[in-house]
């Protein structure tokens, strides 16, 4: 998904860091099978029987990849390096500037504010989510429950509702005096909030919209992990007298690991790309500046205000910083996952 | 203990029920809300679930007032361009990548590889240069390109093609059958189900896309629905929030009722990101 459909947004892309996740929750949710094996060798050998080859073959097969790559992806992140040390007003404009771009950024105190207020998203969103989503996973996945594929299906619909669209729907949800939500938590006694113009809770807001947006999608992946643990080990567990919570600890909790991590890796990459909901739904990352992520300064600053080598350099430092979040995760939960 | 073993199902059918209604309940709110008069959406009290006096009017208004139909159209041809281009183009780069030796392999999956790690936000700023100087501003190629090149879809095809063994293809060419021939007519079929996913996922991506769109797109007749919902029907009348409301669940209606008629292919579509690698 990426404009790059998802790139830009709040949605778990694509990433290839996955550590061992299941091959496809699909199937899993499913419950049958489908071939992801790959029993094709690393290498094609050789033709049999004397056909021949093409040895051009391979090149018209990449050819529109190629140009279309070259063209939209490798030139832009070259030339964007570039970009970062010229100081630009829209497209006229264009001056170098030096390292001047990155050393504003040091200073800049809206840069490192929006940068505290997406890492305090980020945080929130895996410590709310995850536990939620497998919460509702062991629910779902529980023997004897009547109507699971039904629940299943429910809890995945909100992933399937662009950010914009719920943003727009969600202002009248959260309306501090006739709104929907005011209105539920009044019956049961709790006091009217200001969801989206108090600036010590919008950023709540977002985290539990998205909460709602990506509770069910998560439980998916994990019910695919809770699937793929032998039910002899709990056998086995409970044969040695162990109980619920033990259960948990040492079969579950070991086997939903490697989905756990890439989810965190991927929730947290997700989370530096924020922009459709605080841009939405709290009103261009306000009140004041109370909701601007990194994606929303980085909008107004480069095609707001025009200053596109400032946000090339953006790009750069958010990216620098993301790298470095993402190796330190994947240290942390490796060490953790030998621990189990 | 059959008691207690009953007792815990109903526990665990109560909590997802409550779930389900915290879930559900945003939607049915949308629907209701997209029939009701401004006066009953204002007045204060969580309202009826059907209204008091349903009415039409939120929806005349969407296509009277606003070219809603020609927003719908223009997102359907954009989602479906960019879903139909970049699984072809990515499918065909794929193969190459799965079902052939050639000089300089190893380099162009190393690159595609490394470019994936990078998350696109550094690419916005520069990428809106390019698209200007293509004169690809205000134009749909400025929103279907720029995605074309999929190199996450590269990966995800290549592994399934890997799995296709090389003395089928052999066979093909015995028979006499092309290098595309054999691609097209006795590859792409085996590996449907990852082409429908690859299809979901890109097509949903760029239907809820709204940055790019919000940045390339300036002629209001080119909006797709999400920008068209900000920027257009929002701003309409400030008071008439009902026509919003119509609006959203047009825009995500046909989402929805695909989902319902294609769960399985929904499902591994929007989960893809977690491949093995």
């Amino acid at each position: 998904m990426s404009h790059t459909p998802g790139r830009y947004e709040h949605t778990n892309s694509p990433d290839s860091r996955s550590p061992a996740a299941p091959a496809s929750c699909g199937d899993a949710i499913n419950g049958t099978a489908r071939s992801t094996k790959y029993s094709g060798g690393r290498h094609a050998p050789g033709p049999t029987g004397g056909v021949r080859r093409q040895p051009l073959a391979p090149w018209f097969f990449l050819l529109p990849f190629g140009v279309i790559f070259l063209t939209f992806t490798l030139y832009p992140l070259g030339y964007s390096v570039y970009l970062s040390t010229r100081q630009t007003v829209g497209t006229r404009v264009n001056v170098f500037a030096g390292a001047a771009n990155y050393l504003d950024l040091l200073h800049d105190d809206v840069f490192w504010g929006s940068l505290g207020r997406t890492v305090y998203f980020a945080v929130c969103s895996v410590l709310v989510q995850l536990p939620t989503a497998l919460a509702l996973a062991l629910l779902v996945h529980h023997r004897r429950l009547p109507g699971r594929m039904v629940f299943r299906t429910i809890f995945f619909l909100p992933i399937l509702v662009g950010p914009v669209f719920i943003g727009v729907a969600f202002r009248r949800i959260y309306g501090v005096q006739e709104g929907a939500l005011n209105q539920c938590l009044g019956l049961l006694g709790i006091p009217a909030i200001d969801w989206l113009r108090n600036p010590d809770v919008v950023l709540n807001t977002l985290v539990l919209t998205a909460l709602w947006m990506y509770a069910g999608f998560h439980m998916v992946y994990f019910l695919a992990g809770l699937q793929g643990i032998p039910v002899e080990l709990y056998e086995a567990a409970a044969i040695d007298g162990a109980n619920a919570w033990q259960r948990f600890r040492a079969v579950t909790l070991p086997g939903i690991w490697p989905i756990a991590a890439f989810l965190m890796t991927a929730s947290t990459i997700g989370s530096f790309g924020l922009f459709d909901l605080p841009w939405v739904l709290t009103d261009r990352g306000g009140p004041g500046r109370a909701s601007t992520t990194l994606m929303v300064y980085l909008y107004e600053r480069g095609f707001l205000a025009g200053d596109l080598g400032y946000a090339a350099a953006m790009g750069w430092l958010i990216t620098i910083l993301l790298l470095a979040v993402s190796l330190l995760q994947l240290r942390v939960t490796r060490a953790w996952a030998e621990e189990m | 203990m059959r008691l207690a073993k009953t007792l815990s199902t109903l526990c665990v059918v109560a909590v997802l029920l409550l779930v389900t209604f915290l879930t559900l309940g945003p939607f049915v709110w949308l629907l209701s809300g997209s029939f009701k008069t401004q006066a009953e959406i204002m007045s204060p009290g969580l309202g009826r679930l059907i209204p008091h006096a349903p009415t039409l009017a939120n929806y005349r208004t969407l296509f009277a007032r606003v070219p809603f139909a020609s927003y719908f159209v223009n997102t359907v041809f954009v989602a479906s361009a960019t879903a139909l281009l970049t699984t072809l183009v990515s499918a065909m780069g794929g193969y190459a990548l799965a079902k052939y030796d050639f000089r300089g392999k190893q380099i162009a999956t190393t690159v595609v590889l490394g470019t994936m790690l990078l998350p696109g936000v550094v690419l916005l700023a520069p990428l809106f240069q390019l698209v200007h100087t293509l004169h690809l501003i205000d134009t749909f190629w400025g929103l279907i390109l720029p995605t074309a090149a999929s190199g996450f879809g590269v990966l995800v095809t290549r592994q399934y093609f890997r799995a296709i063994p090389n003395a089928l293809l052999d066979s093909g060419r015995l028979d006499g059958a092309g290098e595309w021939r054999i691609f097209w007519s006795i590859v792409l079929p085996l590996v449907r189900p990852i082409l429908s996913a690859l299809l979901i996922f890109t097509f949903l991506g760029a239907w809820n896309s709204y940055l790019w769109p919000m940045i390339v797109l300036r002629d209001e007749r080119n909006f797709l629905l999400t920008v068209a919902v900000t920027n257009v029907v929002a701003s309409l009348h400030q008071q008439e929030y009902g026509v919003v409301l119509a609006g959203t669940l047009v825009s995500i209606a046909p989402i929805v009722m695909l989902f319902l008629a294609l769960q399985r292919e929904f499902i591994h579509g929007l989960t893809l990101g977690a491949v093995k690698q």
